[in-house]
């Protein structure tokens, strides 16, 4: 493994060789949705609290991602995954019921990747074979979690963000020829710019955005991606961050080819605002829509930065500020 | 469509604002004209009462008003004021004056029905009841 | 990267709440709440022996129980949606506050869910309600007592 400054590259070329998106009603709309493997018609599965619900999520997708890779659940030898709700109770419950050797990450809304590089490391060392990874986020759990209940009548601003509800795993192998495999990673710091307003998230994270991926191309000189796609900046934070790009001016591509998938998710639709949030938002369009044209030869090298605000909501009501993170991952298909 | 909405918008608005004398509608179970008009006159200087009424009965006198929307704020000040004026024209007078809705719906009710001394005598009492309760 | 010249960005590309439009929004939103609410309290006193005073009590409760069911159906946040401080602000705004706190912590119960967090939103207007009652209380008492002013 060739260490360059926080930039990793992966010599074994894992790939990642099934992958299993589920969502919630309400990401019918979203112009996505051809490519999720389940559509929910009740967002708490015919659970009875959100919690169990979206429990329950998580459990069936996962299930759905081993099967779709033809494996049973003692081929899995590790299953790296988390969620927002407090303490990842419904990761840690579907962890459970799947019985596979667990561990629980935590990176916000960066899970997604953040799981994804882990798992390619202890690929890299051999002594695995198959990783499940992934993460999830389910609406009304996690709102509950962060911000006002459901019903309760408030205003959001136009730089507010939708959680989805959705769940995305991959299981992630030693290299395979037609899938697409992870070429390099590169690991987030936590950047801070005293953003305080837990209602504008996407202008918190575009900093971390943009250091990881000034980080990434720097030590990535001379690759060109089709498109670098971050995870839930919305309209807010993506437009930020294609502003600090231009007036930084690491690489003017970049702004033709930059895609937000929070930004896309619900097309264009007002009633959510700046767009989607949430674990389950990167991790649905990556190993969903992403996954799919990757497989489909559409692109050949891409490089998806997840992003993820670092709080809580008594760190905020302490007036805290929202401390962010952002992992980007390469992904190539030959 | 909406040369009608705007049109009795206006109409709305100019209704509003019309300064018409006060609507008032006195009755007295004697009969007593000389009285009446007395009662009239203290309404009728007042600008910012749009309504009253007024009853008299043996030695009693209820009176209700409302006053125009402006004055909605200064409501008991001006029935106060009114209470006052009252009871020195009529000094042999147990005066009662109220501002509420409800008194002024009850008392017109009373003053349509222009009934016999036995049976105003229980309306009004019921009235004064029901203006005394508090909660 | 500096979070003063950061903020700035921020502030120049994030787009703003639309104040005015708001305003409206809310004048318009509270003022259909209100009117209904004035409605409500013609009918007790048509219908029923209340007074202009004493109407405002089953007035309240009636707006609230509408607010709850509004609340239940899931209408009243998209009430709130649109109408911003026009639907928080009137009684039906704190009848919500309240009821959707209890519907959210039903799952844990009705003593440790409901009965500890129903007024976990709506508790502030109580205790800060009463407070400045009190407060503006004895500043008009003393006043009375020095004969500034009278009741």
């Amino acid at each position: 493994m060739v260490k360059n400054s926080r930039t990793y590259q992966f010599p074994s070329k894992p790939s990642i060789v099934s992958t299993a998106v589920a969502v919630g009603p309400l990401e019918k709309e979203s112009p996505f949705h051809p490519h999720f493997d389940h559509v929910y018609e009740d967002e708490r599965l015919g659970q009875e609290t959100n919690e169990k619900g979206h429990s329950q999520l998580i459990e069936d997708t996962c299930n759905l991602a081993i099967m779709k890779g033809g494996f049973q659940l003692p081929d899995i030898d590790l299953f790296l995954g988390g969620d927002l709700v407090n303490q990842m109770t419904p990761t840690n419950f579907a962890a459970r019921q799947l019985a596979t050797p667990y561990m629980g990450m935590f990176s916000a809304c960066a899970t997604s990747i953040s799981s994804l590089i882990t798992a390619s490391f202890f690929l890299e060392t051999k002594q695995m074979d198959r990783i499940l990874f992934g993460a999830a986020s389910q609406h009304n759990a996690v709102e509950r979690q962060f911000r006002y209940p459901i019903e309760y009548g408030t205003q959001k601003p136009p730089t507010g963000q939708w959680t989805v509800t959705g769940a995305g795993y991959g299981v992630l192998s030693h290299n395979q020829v037609g899938k697409p495999f992870v070429q390099s990673a590169t690991i987030g710091q936590v950047v801070d710019c005293e953003c305080t307003d837990p209602l504008d998230m996407g202008s918190a994270m575009a900093p971390a955005a943009f250091d990881t991926i000034q980080r990434h191309l720097a030590q990535n000189k001379g690759t060109s991606y089709d498109f670098v796609m971050t995870g839930d900046l919305g309209k807010t934070g993506s437009a930020i961050l294609q502003e600090l790009i231009k007036t930084s001016g690491v690489s003017s591509y970049l702004v033709d080819q930059y895609r937000d998938a929070g930004a896309e998710f619900y097309g264009n639709n007002d009633k959510f605002l700046s767009g989607a949030s949430g674990a389950g938002c990167s991790a649905t369009v990556y190993l969903g829509p992403i996954y799919a044209e990757l497989l489909a030869k559409q692109y050949k090298k891409i490089l998806l930065v997840a992003t993820g605000a670092l709080l809580s909501p008594l760190s905020f009501q302490q007036g805290e500020s929202i401390p962010c993170i952002a992992h980007a991952v390469e992904l190539s298909m030959e | 469509m909406k040369k009608f909405g705007l049109l009795s918008c206006m109409l709305l608005l100019l209704a509003g604002c019309s300064d018409e004398k006060p609507q008032v509608s006195i009755y007295h179970v004697d009969d007593d004209q000389e009285e009446v008009e007395m009662l009239k006159e203290v309404f009728h200087d007042n600008m910012k009462i749009s309504e009253a009424s007024g009853v008299f009965f043996d030695h009693q006198l209820v009176v209700s008003l409302q006053v125009e929307p402006l004055s909605k704020f200064s409501k008991e000040k001006i029935a106060n004021s009114i209470e006052k004026e009252v009871k020195s024209l009529f000094p042999d007078h147990e005066v009662f004056v109220s501002s509420d809705l409800k008194i002024t719906w009850e008392l017109k009710k009373i003053i349509e029905k222009q009934p016999t001394e036995d049976a105003l005598k229980k309306d009004l009492d019921e009235l004064r009841a029901l203006a005394k309760e508090n909660t | 990267m500096d979070p003063n010249s950061y903020q700035q960005t921020v502030d120049e590309i994030a787009p703003k709440r639309p104040v005015l439009k708001n305003c409206l929004k809310a004048f318009v939103t509270g003022g259909i709440i209100c009117s209904v609410g004035q409605l409500i309290s013609y009918v007790y006193m048509y219908f029923f022996s209340f007074t202009e005073r004493t109407a405002s009590n089953p007035t309240v409760a009636t707006m609230v129980f509408i607010s709850m069911l509004l609340t239940g159906f899931g209408i009243y946040k998209k009430i709130g949606q649109f109408g911003g401080a026009g639907s928080a602000v009137p009684v039906t705004g704190f009848g919500n506050a309240v009821i959707s706190a209890a519907i959210e912590h039903k799952s844990e119960g009705f003593i440790l869910g409901v009965g500890v967090n129903m007024f976990k939103l709506a508790g502030p207007v109580i205790v800060y309600g009463t407070f400045s009652a009190f407060v503006v209380t004895l500043i008009k008492t003393i006043l009375v007592k020095m004969g500034v002013i009278s009741w």
